[in-house]
């Protein structure tokens, strides 16, 4: 008793189908949809058929080859969830069991009364069970048409024909009869239902992907309504900036040219004071590109130029360009990784050297005097860079932009730029455009670090991601 | 003495890098405008032209530079772009249109100086 064995605890029906049903056909709803149904048939069916036999042989009305033959058709059913659960082959299968079908309810007409047989209803069930369980549709619908009609046509060839049947006693077929005309009558209603639910349901999708394909459409519309309000908020930030980077240039132009003379004048004390409006328009100068360059990315206005480089050729220019500020914290940088530095990967370095400035930028600005160690090594198909911050209190900094900046990266607000500076978030923005992406967490020995991964562009690397 | 042409539309900018090129010894010519750098270039003949790319309606700083270009007479003076924005895209464009080198604003004098000791014919 392979079946009662290997199932499993709690017995259900759909359990019970499915022991028989190979999990390459479970895979696909429709096709595991109809095999259900064709095991459905198949388990209970020769039960409930076979009481037909079995009443005319226990009523006496038929003790011979013809009951034999009859019953054995019938229970012959009971092979096919076997051979099922044994080959995978359903619609050989199927096919087969439309046959089996055909045999046993025309062997019933034949042998108990020809075309005034009792049995003869079960003929209109054939298609029906037939299209049941495979699809109604090209060959195979061609096919099993031709087979239910050439058969029926062929028994009633055989009836009419001047062919001898076997003698039967159609009185003692009444009961038989009456039970046989309830059970198609039976089926036919539960059938009904079943057609009519699918055609319900059918009608419900339509309409529920009537309404998907609206929201769809309305969610479009939504999309490029906003991607016109974020062109629109870049242009209006990329004017705006245009328009105090002008006067901003004239304020840091004229105070150069003012430092200058007061220089070769040596007045120490303008000196001072014009270092400090030069020092300020500066910064106010770069905060305005960083919002620019938000702004751009945000609205995909930032295209990459991607080139075959290694990390060795940019490091000094950047930390070069990062002396100010370092200088004015009091930090310093070390870096490690010969690996790291000498890989050669495609893509934007000026991009990656944004971001690993502003990422650097964004570690010193809240704190002063301390040391940052940047690592780089291969990962995957990238480079990681690891910047460990030994910074006092560089923790609590580290975990402080973690939470402000990488949380709420959806709602970064102009008011937060203040918070933790808009440099982490800048960096942030680039290593998305990058592809890449930027992490903070804490050391076992309790140093924080910050790990940005550079994923290489190349196509080869592309396909195999 | 090194000439420079400065082509900017705005007042301020012309005056002050105007100023600080003269304090370091060279002489300065300025244009408001593309079509009049692209005459000035013709007839002051310099030995390197400053071009601000944002000149304004009548013409940009690209399309003077193709301008001076195109005219043999000028077509040998070195062109220093001068940008707002420090994007790779602004920097390609310069070199297609013929721009010996590219600096964004506000310069930064010494490295403009650079460059100027190195292009200017």
């Amino acid at each position: 008793m392979e079946i009662v064995k290997s199932l499993p605890r709690g017995f259900s029906l759909s359990k019970l189908l499915d022991h028989f049903i190979p999990a390459e056909i479970q895979v696909n709803a429709e096709s595991h949809r109809r095999a259900r149904m064709f095991m459905l048939s198949h388990v209970f069916g020769p039960i409930l058929g076979n009481t037909l036999p079995l009443y005319l042989f226990v009523m006496n009305i038929s003790r011979d080859y013809r009951a034999a033959v009859f019953f054995f058709s019938i229970l012959l059913f009971w092979a096919y969830p076997f051979a099922l659960r044994k080959t995978s082959r359903y619609q050989l299968l199927a096919f087969l069991s439309v046959q089996n079908l055909i045999f046993c309810a025309l062997w019933a007409c034949y042998a108990y009364g020809g075309v005034s047989s009792p049995f003869l209803p079960w003929i209109l069930i054939f298609p029906l069970l037939a299209f049941l369980y495979l699809p109604p549709q090209g060959m195979v619908r061609n096919v099993l048409l031709a087979q239910i009609f050439g058969s029926v046509f062929i028994f009633m060839a055989l009836c009419f024909d001047g062919e001898t049947l076997p003698y039967v006693d159609l009185d003692q077929l009444q009961v038989i009869g009456m039970i046989s005309m309830a059970s198609v009558a039976i089926y036919f209603a539960m059938m009904s239902l079943y057609f009519a639910k699918m055609f319900h349901e059918q009608r419900e999708f339509a309409h529920e992907l009537n309404a998907l394909v609206s929201t769809s459409d309305n969610l479009r519309n939504l999309t490029a309504a906003a991607n016109q309000a974020s062109a629109a908020k870049a242009d209006f930030v990329a004017g705006m900036s245009h328009e105090l980077r002008t006067p901003l240039n004239a304020i840091i132009g004229y105070s150069q040219l003012l430092l200058e003379e007061a220089r070769d004048e040596e007045d120490e004390e303008t000196v001072t004071d014009l270092g400090h409006v030069h020092k300020a328009g500066s910064a106010l100068l770069g905060l305005i590109d960083d919002i620019l360059s938000y702004s751009r990315i945000e609205a995909g206005k930032m295209p990459l130029n991607p080139s075959y480089d290694m990390a060795h050729s940019h490091m000094d220019s950047w930390l070069r360009d990062l002396e100010p500020v370092l200088a004015s914290r009091a930090f310093t940088v070390e870096v490690e990784g010969q690996r790291g530095l000498d890989l050669p990967l495609l893509t934007d370095w000026a991009a990656v050297g944004a971001t690993v400035k502003h990422l650097i930028a964004g570690i010193v600005t809240q704190n002063h005097g301390g040391r940052i160690v940047v690592t780089l090594a291969p990962r995957g198909r990238g480079l990681q860079w690891t910047f460990t911050d030994h910074a006092p209190d560089g923790e609590a900094r580290v975990v402080a932009i973690s939470q402000e900046m990488f949380e709420h990266t959806g709602d970064m607000s102009a008011s937060k730029y203040g918070g933790t500076g808009i440099e982490i978030a800048l960096s942030y923005k680039y290593a998305q455009l990058l592809g890449g992406s930027i992490e903070a967490a804490t050391l076992g020995d309790g140093h924080p670090v910050m790990r940005l991964f550079v994923p290489d562009r190349s196509p080869s690397q592309q396909l195999a991601a | 003495m090194t000439k420079i042409l400065i082509v900017e539309d705005n007042e301020m900018n012309r005056d002050m890098l105007q100023r600080r090129l003269e304090r370091k010894g060279y002489e300065v010519v300025c244009a408001v405008d593309g079509p009049q750098g692209i005459a000035m270039a013709a007839s002051a003949r310099p030995n390197l032209i400053l071009m601000d790319v944002a000149l304004g309606d009548l013409m940009d700083g690209w399309e003077a530079t193709i301008a001076i270009r195109g005219n043999p007479a000028t077509a040998t003076i070195p062109v220093i772009a001068l940008t707002a924005h420090a994007l790779e895209s602004d920097r390609l464009k310069s070199i297609e249109v013929g721009c010996a080198d590219f600096e964004t604003k506000p310069v930064s004098l010494p490295q403009l100086l650079e460059k100027i000791e190195l292009h200017a014919r």
